[in-house]
């Protein structure tokens, strides 16, 4: 079977984001949700970003990705994949982890689905339109993944407005938006926070939608 | 965030200083929109702070307020200083200048052994170096000399974690225990270990530690789904005959998603209606029959 055509929407892909400059310092990960139906383009419409405290234990991830599931369930939805970066940004590289838990997931949705990872730096500069920050990985035959290079610029959902992507970081950063993304830890840290981070989806869509941009870049 | 003065701020920096908060990216915002303009009035509490803000730009990228505005005039100030030449050493790590850095900690440590800071940053290096099993065979021969650093054990089992080699993350739990029997986070996080190695033994010894931890604190989330997911597993794989251990377990495992229900429900809605569904599919999908 031929492997889909694959958008991440602007959601999703921040979301991922910004969940990597929140634990600069911390390996993170999380699930990635995908539109059901058309299956030769999938969307990546939104991601739950899991946990920053030792990810490697399995209760809480059973525990978050029963729920999750669930979740998808009742939207619609399904569970298309897993992201994760690691402790140190100078090393994008799969470990047993990421393939382990993308494998499950995989597995699980009829054996598609894809690894992303992500490979941020707080500190280097971020060069959007290359698109070098994320690495999807996909799989067929439910062991060896392996990187998919080509459209590699297509995979960001764009508007129609094209907002610029280091825009849309840039204002997030100004708004300090690290500060509401909710993941799985933060949740079990405190129930009163959800890791559906309707915050962050809101401002993100008016970000794209009133084009605040056009104020950002003038200022 | 609002704007301070500088009292404001001299106190919100001494407060994360001494809780031990990593809040790099505060410290540097304070250092910028404030303090840096008012170090003449900050007396002999600039030292400290210089140390602070030193540390916190390193973290955050940001080498030139580290260097221009911090280290050199602590350098000015305390010329033969070794916690000075220890924030140079970091200067090269932030640099990934680690042979530099390494050769600063080395005469640190030939002039003082026990520097313990000191000897830990060489360890870091070796973390950045992506050498992990380096990294823990020299925090083993650390922690040979310096048995009662906890923070060492812990950063241990973490990296024993990430190498998944459970058996010996336990080990390093087992040492923070002994070191402090009431915190609950210890009692938790070994049981999830316990659980993550699997077998019966391992999930009987990881029920009776989930539920150690919920007695010290009841809010503790982790454990109690721990200890529903660790009764539910048991109470599946009992034998027939042993109906009343069975039976225990049913009971525990009712208490604690009663527990959950309960705590998931109080926060407010309509925001969380997410979340009492997530909760209730959980139990549903794994309900016994």
């Amino acid at each position: 079977m031929a492997e889909p055509d694959l958008t991440f929407t602007i959601q999703a892909y921040f979301k991922m984001v910004l969940h990597a400059a929140k634990y600069p310092h911390s390996l993170i990960n999380g699930v990635l949700i995908a539109d059901k139906g058309n299956t030769k383009q999938r969307k990546i419409v939104d991601c739950v970003p899991l946990f920053h405290i030792h990810p490697q234990l399995s209760p809480m991830l059973e525990v978050a990705l029963t729920q999750i599931e669930g979740y998808c369930k009742r939207h619609n939805y399904t569970m298309y994949g897993y992201y994760q970066a690691n402790e140190l940004a100078s090393n994008p590289t799969l470990n047993p982890l990421a393939t382990k838990i993308a494998s499950k997931i995989r597995e699980n949705n009829e054996n598609e689905g894809i690894l992303v990872m992500l490979n941020y730096s707080a500190i280097e500069p971020i060069d959007f339109d290359k698109n070098e920050m994320i690495d999807v990985y996909t799989c067929s035959n439910g062991q060896d993944w392996k990187k998919k290079n080509e459209n590699r610029s297509g995979w960001i959902e764009k508007e129609k407005d094209k907002v610029k992507l280091s825009t849309i970081f840039n204002s997030l950063i100004d708004l300090n938006a690290t500060k509401w993304l909710i993941d799985f830890d933060n949740h079990l840290d405190n129930c009163e926070l959800n890791w559906k981070n309707t915050i962050i989806n809101d401002n993100l869509k008016a970000l794209v939608k009133h084009n605040f941009t056009k104020y950002l870049d003038t200022r | 965030m609002k704007t301070m003065n500088w009292e404001e701020s001299v106190e919100t920096l001494k407060k994360i200083r001494e809780d031990g908060y990593r809040k790099s990216h505060e410290v540097i915002a304070i250092w910028i929109d404030c303090l840096s303009h008012f170090t003449h009035k900050l007396g002999d509490d600039a030292w400290v702070i210089y140390e602070q803000v030193a540390i916190a730009a390193l973290d955050c990228g940001r080498d030139d307020i580290a260097e221009v505005q911090c280290i050199r005039k602590l350098r000015h100030r305390f010329s033969s200083s070794q916690r000075v030449r220890r924030l140079e050493g970091m200067y090269y790590e932030s640099k990934r200048k680690f042979e530099e850095a390494r050769e600063i900690y080395d005469k640190i440590l030939k002039a003082d052994e026990t520097d313990l800071m000191t000897r830990k940053r060489k360890i870091a290096i070796l973390k950045a170096q992506h050498q992990s099993s380096e990294a823990i065979k020299e925090l083993n021969k650390h922690l040979l000399h310096f048995q009662s650093d906890y923070d060492s054990w812990m950063e241990l089992c973490d990296l024993y974690l990430s190498e998944q080699d459970y058996a010996k993350a336990a080990f390093c739990m087992e040492e923070l225990l002994l070191s402090n029997p009431h915190n609950h986070l210890y009692y938790q996080k070994y049981a999830e270990i316990k659980y993550t190695q699997g077998t019966a033994d391992n999930l009987h010894i990881a029920r009776s530690y989930f539920a150690q931890a919920i007695k010290i604190n009841p809010n503790n989330m982790r454990a109690l789904y721990g200890l529903y997911l660790t009764t539910n597993t048991l109470a599946t794989s009992t034998k027939p005959k042993e109906k009343k251990e069975h039976t225990k377990m049913l009971k525990t495992m009712s208490w604690a998603s009663d527990q959950i229900r309960k705590k998931v429900k109080s926060t407010p809605l309509p925001v969380n209606d997410n979340l009492i569904d997530a909760t209730d599919y959980l139990f549903e999908s794994l309900k016994i029959a």
